[in-house]
């Protein structure tokens, strides 16, 4: 048997060298601990866009000429009256300039009262004037108020710069997230840390409140929010070991399983770094994930090592163990233990953990930077897990010594005697009855997870950043600017594209309009700017302000003189020649209902020009960007799922070449993310980019449950027991320690429902249940699948030889 | 030419330019072909309107019957109170030359129509717009640059009165025109005016225009139009005749006048200096009359004042068109479409 020969020599080789091993682990974990340490932040914009869908391509066709909608905006906002006092309007121009300066932003997109770019017209007797709406000669004195009011008012800008009741003013600006000379990425920490301590801490005063929202705050925040994640990570760390010292009653053996994979998260973090990568604030629960796979292996080592030291030893005639164990027990020493339970647990534990790390890669399918770098670190983290888990831990064990062995084994003995019950109960549900009430349960539970599933929203189904919790300050800000401005900061941006000129045509003009008012009528559409709306307000003006003249001109040396009119305001409606002439879509919030119905709407829209005259080419905006990312998931979501399982189901049929096993394997998994899909649709949780990995983690997670006890089953049914009988066994050999992980990681888990991150919170009540339930799915499901799948001759056992 | 509006819940909540009272209900007009008429001023129900043009003024001869007109010189028709709406006529770029909206239109009776607009346009029918006429200009502009001022200025509303008009525009103007006065009839001033333009076009020499025009001003007998001396350079955007018998007009920067003598003589009302444009007045039943502008302009007149009173409104939406709604409320028109204002 060339197997049992490669297996014997890679034990040998192994444990004749545990030195070099354990020395070879402490120098690769001391470096990568000292690269996990200068381990950076790093977020970024433009790796959250879906790079190969059609808006994204419009979007970055169009950025030289429209910018990419990476925004931030402060308010300043007067506590009580209006901003019309010195001192807020001192406040203001400073901020104003402390905006212009700060490092990453593109300083022409800066946009306040104070900018040059903020115009004003007056109708006067003959004609119009115009000027900035605070003047180069203004002073913050009490004088120059009532002008400033006025000019306010004329400019238009009433609802977008300043608040609707003059209670505040905000500043817009653009971000360029690489520097045009250094080419180095914009270090958004260092953005969102500026924005706080230049800006909301400098203007902050008992009078004044200072409100800041855009890309770069949000990473900020959540960047800030994801710290506690290394809180919640030992707190889950700490109730692993209390529930490992209550399991094993041993203390060095319920520091093992954490310190080993805290070995593999260590290696995880530095080969990041020297690899060149960051930690994305949205990808930050990866480590925690290969975390806690890693201490559910660990714990099936230990488990299986424990029972070797107590128990091994003695087989039956078959050469199998003997479950339970003989009343004066063998038992074998801890290298011997180490040894056997590396030869037992070598091919499931590898074959869970490849599994797990493929269909972590399966969501490489997604074309989202962010999601391809989330794909990578739990691959690499699976990676690591498999040679940390696979030879650090059972070297490890190899050195442990249990203390008064016998009056461990006494207690454990006598704990077991009153567990037994428990484990022939479960066994039951390899009967007939039984199993039937289990399956028709699972097909009730199916039925409704898929109907409830289907409720599952794709996208933010709340306004607001659905990461952070609603009364997160990010959140407060955007409602209160929300509130207080009528130009929303959700932006739904459709390019129309035409002949150069396109801005005097009168026709596409006209039709630019017509499609503006029709989208306007959209449920969901709070505003809508254009050229052809500009233009209206100049021609209006153009004559004396009159309403009646609020309307596109025919003559094309009118359109002209309106395009000459709107002077530098004009460059954000249109390119230089005319070719692309962006229709900006305010919508009322950012759920993906609502961007749903309006891209419907848009796209029914028929224009009564031909297509090279008139294209509407979706999107961009952040609006854009959400439909983009959100189709872009929709997409993935199945093809994922579908790799996901059938690499799961390949790499199952290889090690078992069985196909009863492998279905008793994968329909548990199925049904768990059937019924994680309802619950996400019943805690309201959209499906989106960082929810979406998710998915394929779960399975990951799931399948080692299910592969160690069918591992262990299949042996005993191969050699002769019954499926009940084998079952027993093998809840007892490894499915107590299934149950124990489920519980201990479910409970580490669902502490992350006090997470100041909102989506960690979802994500934790998210990940209790797909532990638990995966547990469950193994413990009771699989064996009564297993009652009606298995053929008859190897459900009944063959009667044993004495 | 003409894409029928859409229906939009938004109807009465985007730019409205002008509305007509019938007995039972209040009909307005406005952007986008909108169209809307509403018996409380609250629950708006859209009409069937053949166009997406901004449409900018809207009269009714009787309860059933009306017009409405705009840019494009597009004039719509309706027999059934406003519910559904015909096109009559349009002109979108009259002579080829430029475009001329209607900003104003008014029967007399159920077949006499005039609609005047820009650059000096007026339109003239005599079977209830089944055909529209070109009043010609020819003669005004003649009398119009004698006299210095804009030759075409835009005609921005009219006041019936006796058997012509009282008519105001842009710049000051402010116009008598009697057709009866007019030597020839409509349609040779027209055939007329049409020869002038043709010969005008030919004419570079600026001597010979001004010999035409000083030919027409020295002969004012022979022109319908009369050129009636303004009590102000600005535009006016409207005038009406009070139940008193006064006229006010009003127009740019807060400018309103009065006048007692059926146009000759204007005495100012002041308004505090406001430089919004004056929109629209409404004569309530006691005299008194309330003032509507652009900016959230709102005055009080009350009978024989020599001052306007400021009424307060904390918005900065610009009113164009007003209604009497009950005793003690209006209901007003513009930017933000129809709104009711308790007074």
């Amino acid at each position: 048997m060339t197997k049992e020969t490669l297996m014997d020599r890679t034990i040998r080789l192994m444990f004749s060298n545990r030195i070099l091993i354990l020395v070879l682990f402490t120098v690769l974990t001391a470096f990568t601990g000292y690269n996990a340490l200068k381990l950076r932040v790093d977020a970024g914009f433009e790796k959250l866009l879906p790079f190969n869908h059609e808006y994204i391509k419009t979007l970055v066709h169009y950025q030289d000429d429209f910018g990419t909608g990476n925004q931030i905006v402060v308010a300043l906002i007067q506590k009580e009256g209006t901003i019309f006092n010195p001192k807020f309007f001192e406040a203001m121009k400073l901020a104003t300039d402390e905006v212009f300066f700060l490092p990453g932003i593109a300083r022409s997109t800066v946009t306040s009262i104070f900018t040059p770019n903020v115009r004003y017209i007056e109708v006067v007797e003959d004609g119009f004037s115009g000027g900035n709406v605070v003047p180069a000669e203004f002073r913050a004195t009490e004088e120059w108020m009532p002008i400033v009011r006025n000019n306010i008012i004329k400019s238009g800008r009433l609802g977008s710069l300043v608040a609707n009741d003059f209670s505040g003013a905000l500043i817009r600006a653009e971000l360029i997230e690489r520097d045009p000379t250094t080419r180095k990425p914009l270090d958004y920490q260092k953005v969102a840390a500026d924005l706080e301590t230049k800006i909301r801490n400098a203007f902050q005063t008992d009078a004044i409140d200072v409100r800041i929202i855009g890309f770069a705050k949000s990473t900020g925040d959540i960047a800030n929010g994801a710290r506690d994640v290394v809180m919640f990570f030992g707190i889950t760390l700490l109730i692993t070991a209390i529930l490992l010292w209550l399991y094993t009653r041993s203390l060095i053996l319920s520091l093992l399983p954490p310190a080993v994979s805290l070995v593999a998260v260590v290696g995880l973090l530095g080969s990041l770094d020297v690899l060149g990568y960051g930690l994305d604030p949205m990808s930050i629960l990866v480590p925690f994930l290969v975390f806690a796979i890693g201490v559910s292996h660990g714990v099936q080592m230990i488990s299986g090592w424990m029972g070797e030291v107590m128990y091994g030893g003695d087989t039956d005639d078959r050469g199998r163990p003997v479950v339970p164990a003989p009343a004066v027990p063998h038992g074998v020493d801890s290298m011997e233990a180490a040894q056997r339970t590396f030869r037992r647990l070598l091919v499931p534990g590898a074959l869970a953990v490849i599994t797990g790390s493929v269909s972590f890669a399966t969501i490489l399918l997604i074309a989202i930077g962010i999601v391809r770098e989330t794909a990578i670190t739990a691959s690499i983290g699976m990676a690591i897990m498999l040679f940390t888990k696979m030879i650090l831990l059972p070297v490890m064990l190899s050195y442990v010594r249990i203390p008064n062995l016998e009056r461990y084994r006494q207690r454990h003995r006598e704990a077991e005697i009153k567990r037994d019950k428990v484990w022939r109960f479960i066994a039951r549900a390899t009967e007939t009855k039984p199993s039937l009430a289990i399956l028709t349960l699972v097909a009730l539970l199916t039925v409704w997870g898929i109907y409830k599933g289907h409720q599952m929203k794709i996208g933010d189904l709340h306004p607001g950043i659905s990461e952070l919790r609603e009364d997160a300050r990010y959140n407060v800000d955007s409602l209160a600017i929300a509130k207080k401005f009528s130009i929303g900061v959700d932006k739904l941006t459709v390019m129309v594209e035409a002949q150069p000129n396109a801005c005097v045509d009168y026709a596409v003009m006209k039709e630019m309009d017509r499609f503006a008012w029709y989208v306007r009528n959209l449920p969901g559409v709070q505003s809508v700017d254009s050229l052809a709306r500009a233009m209206k307000v100049i021609m209006a003006a153009n004559n004396e302000g009159s309403a009646r003249w609020f309307e596109l001109s025919r003559n094309n040396y009118s359109m002209s003189s309106s395009l000459y009119h709107m002077g530098g305001g004009g460059k954000e409606l249109m390119n230089a020649d005319c070719t692309a002439m962006p229709v900006n879509i305010f919508t009322t919030d950012h759920k993906a209902e609502t961007i749903d119905t309006i891209i419907a709407g848009i796209k029914d829209y028929k224009p009564t020009l031909p297509k090279e005259r008139f294209n509407l080419r979706l999107a961009a905006g952040n609006v854009g960007i959400i439909a983009a990312t959100n189709q872009t998931v929709a997409a993935a979501e199945w093809p994922m799922l579908f790799w996901v399982y059938a690499v799961t189901v390949v790499l199952t049929l290889l090690a078992f070449r069985s196909i009863v096993g492998t279905l008793c394997i994968i329909i548990p998994l199925v049904f768990v993310s059937l019924l994680g899909n309802a619950m996400m649709a019943i805690l309201d949780i959209g499906l989106k980019v960082n929810t979406l990995p998710m998915m394929a983690l779960g399975v990951g997670v799931g399948v080692d449950y299910a592969i160690y006890i069918y591992a262990a089953m299949s042996g005993f049914l191969k050699t002769g027991d019954s499926l009940e009988e084998a079952f027993y066994k093998a809840m007892r050999l490894t499915g107590k320690a299934v149950i124990f992980i489920g519980a201990t990681l479910g409970a580490g888990v669902c502490t992350w429902i006090f997470a100041s991150l909102k989506f960690q919170a979802d994500m934790g009540i998210l990940l209790t249940f797909l532990f638990v339930t995966n547990m469950l799915g193994a413990i009771l499901i699989l064996p009564a699948l297993a009652r009606w799948l298995l053929p008859a001759r190897l459900r009944m056992g063959m009667p044993s030889p004495a | 030419m003409q894409i029928p509006a859409i229906r939009s819940a938004l109807a009465s909540k985007v730019l409205l330019t002008d509305s007509a009272r019938l007995s039972d209900r209040i009909v307005a007009v406005g952007a986008y072909g909108n169209i809307v008429y509403s018996k409380d001023g609250k629950t708006w129900t859209q009409a069937n309107v053949p166009s997406q043009v901004l449409l900018t003024t809207v009269f009714f001869v009787d309860d059933r019957e009306g017009w409405a007109a705009g840019h494009d010189t597009l004039i719509l028709h309706t027999t059934d109170a406003g519910e559904n709406w015909t096109i009559q006529y349009e002109d979108a770029i009259p002579g080829g030359d430029l475009p001329k909206p209607i900003l104003d239109i008014y029967f007399a009776d159920k077949l006499h129509g005039w609609a005047i607009g820009a650059f000096s346009l007026m339109l003239v029918t005599e079977d209830g717009g089944a055909s529209w006429k070109t009043v010609g200009t020819g003669k005004l502009r003649k009398q119009l640059e004698a006299a210095d001022k804009e030759p075409e200025p835009n005609f921005n509303a009219f006041q019936h009165l006796g058997d012509g008009f009282l008519i105001v525009g842009e710049l000051g103007t402010l116009l008598h025109y009697d057709p009866k006065l007019s030597a020839v009839g409509d349609d040779q001033d027209s055939a007329d005016d049409d020869a002038e333009e043709a010969a005008d076009s030919g004419e570079d020499d600026a001597a010979a225009g001004d010999a035409e025009a000083g030919k027409a001003a020295a002969n004012p007998g022979n022109s319908p139009w009369r050129i009636i001396e303004s009590p102000y350079v600005g535009s006016f955007f409207g005038i009406r005749q009070l139940g008193s018998g006064d006229l006010l007009v009003y127009g740019l920067r807060g400018h309103i006048f009065r006048s007692s003598d059926l146009g000759n003589t204007w005495t100012p009302i002041a308004t505090g200096g406001v430089t919004t444009n004056i929109n629209d007045v409404i004569e309530m039943d006691d005299g008194e009359v309330i003032i509507v502008g652009s900016g959230g302009t709102l005055f009080r007149l009350k009978a024989g004042s020599a001052t306007a009173e400021r009424i307060p409104y904390s918005g900065f939406n610009g009113f164009v068109s007003a209604q009497k709604m009950g005793a003690d409320s209006l209901l007003l028109f513009g930017d933000a479409g129809a709104q009711i204002f308790p007074l």
